[in-house]
């Protein structure tokens, strides 16, 4: 009990007097998992509504692959990243290891999958009627689309929210190809396992706090989409 | 003008559509009639370029814009009546604060404002004709558009298909309310060639047309 109690008056000192490390890792947390989701977006966002909306042939084959993706530890992607841009790696000569974009460009994989199958998701939902009335009314097959992803928007942005916490929690690819460096790559996850490494216990709490701080209004948000999704 | 020869539409072992020909003149105004399953609403479909033929040919398909289906069950995008009639006319190159106009011929000016969540399904059905006049079509293909109308509903929707000056197509089991000029029965069942006889009722409204053997009938 002693533990937590004064880890939590430590953390709660860290927080409240703005230490500069743990808002240091905050800003890198968001600004990868951010960036990360952008870029997600861009690649998933068309593919998932290609895939639900075209409805095209080998459809059900992409949609496993992605259930895979899905279930691919942060790890084994932390792995694969590593093995790309480290020194000895295909794209060594890139110099991204240990960077931020390393990070990003890791957030991004994971995202995808789990992007991509949400945006399949939802847009496979919705009546062919929707389209045919976008299409009839003379809107080309982009603009039909578009408005098919209008028709689905609380969903995508329930979509965008829980990609963003999955960027944002996780740990395996932050400190794998980020490489943790204090008050520069490392992030608020791979902050509260250095410090625990080291024994800081109220300092790993103060990232932790600040994680909540974030995932509580990110929730709240999230169930006020799904609340427009339901009206 | 648009010629159907022989066309159907097969999903599997279903036959969605039997082998139908059918010529459609400029400014024409067709009822099809049929029973439920009879292939009224693929017919529609096919003739609105959205669903491809299993077999025949078909000539003098126009575009979505030119050529606008209302579908059985109307979808009306998110938002209100106002926004979705907007939609088409900015498709239509033509200014959204025309709208209003739009619904206030098919009664429903009243709704312009309200969210598309809460209309029934006759206010939908108005909306829904009010956005595809809007796009100012050349042809009209309207699928049971009576049903689940009201009598002043009812009323609307038949003036707004009289004033329609381009080629109308309305598909529904019961034509009554209908302004045509011509109607084609849709058949399940095959029908002995003898029945099927060519007759055009120019300008007389369904409910002046005997109920039977006055069509355009190509039964497979």
């Amino acid at each position: 009990m002693d533990l937590l109690g004064e880890g939590f008056a430590k953390a709660w000192h860290l927080v409240t007097s703005g230490d500069p490390v743990v808002f240091h890792a905050l800003g890198v947390s968001l600004l990868c998992s951010l960036c990360s989701l952008a870029l997600a977006a861009v690649l998933a966002v068309p593919y998932g509504a290609w895939l639900g909306l075209a409805r095209p042939r080998g459809a059900s084959l992409h949609v496993f692959l992605l259930r895979v993706g899905l279930s691919i530890p942060t790890v084994v992607i932390g792995l694969l990243v590593y093995a790309f841009f480290t020194r000895r790696g295909l794209l060594g000569s890139l110099h991204l290891f240990h960077t931020k974009a390393a990070i990003v460009i890791g957030q991004t994989l994971l995202a995808f999958p789990l992007l991509a199958s949400l945006v399949h998701g939802a847009s496979a939902s919705l009546d062919p009627v929707v389209a045919e009335s976008a299409r009839t009314l003379g809107a080309s097959r982009l603009g039909a689309a578009a408005r098919c992803l209008g028709e689905v928007r609380p969903a995508l942005l329930t979509a965008a929210l829980a990609t963003f916490g999955r960027c944002l929690t996780e740990v395996g690819i932050a400190v794998m190809v980020g490489g943790a460096i204090l008050m520069d790559t490392r992030t608020l996850t791979a902050h509260v396992q250095s410090e625990v490494g080291r024994g800081e216990f109220g300092a790993a709490l103060a990232a932790g706090l600040l994680l909540l701080a974030v995932a509580v209004p990110l929730t709240l948000l999230g169930m006020r989409f799904e609340r427009g999704r339901r009206a | 003008m648009i010629q159907a020869h022989d066309i159907s539409v097969r999903f599997g072992e279903v036959v969605a559509l039997p082998a139908t020909t059918l010529a459609l003149a400029p400014g024409e105004r067709l009822g099809v009639r049929g029973p439920n399953g009879s292939g009224k609403s693929t017919l529609l479909r096919v003739l609105a370029g959205l669903q491809p033929l299993s077999a025949g040919r078909i000539e003098g398909l126009l575009p979505g814009g030119r050529c606008v289906l209302v579908h059985q069950r109307p979808h009306l995008f998110r938002g209100t009546p106002r926004s979705n009639v907007a939609y088409a006319l900015r498709l239509a190159g033509r200014p959204a604060s025309d709208a209003l106009g739009w619904l206030e011929r098919l009664g429903a000016g009243h709704l312009a404002d309200r969210s598309v969540a809460g209309l029934s399904g006759g206010e939908r059905r108005r909306v829904a004709l009010a956005r595809a006049l809007a796009r100012d079509p050349e042809v009209l293909l309207l699928d049971e558009p009576f049903a689940g109308l009201d009598e002043p509903g009812r009323i609307a929707v038949s003036a707004a298909c009289e004033a329609f000056q381009g080629t109308l197509v309305i598909a529904a089991p019961d034509l009554d309310h209908a302004p045509l000029t011509r109607l084609q029965d849709l058949n399940p069942q095959p029908v002995p060639a003898g029945i099927a006889a060519q007759q055009s009722v120019v300008g007389a409204r369904l409910a002046d047309v005997p109920p039977r053997g006055d069509s355009t009938v190509t039964g497979s």
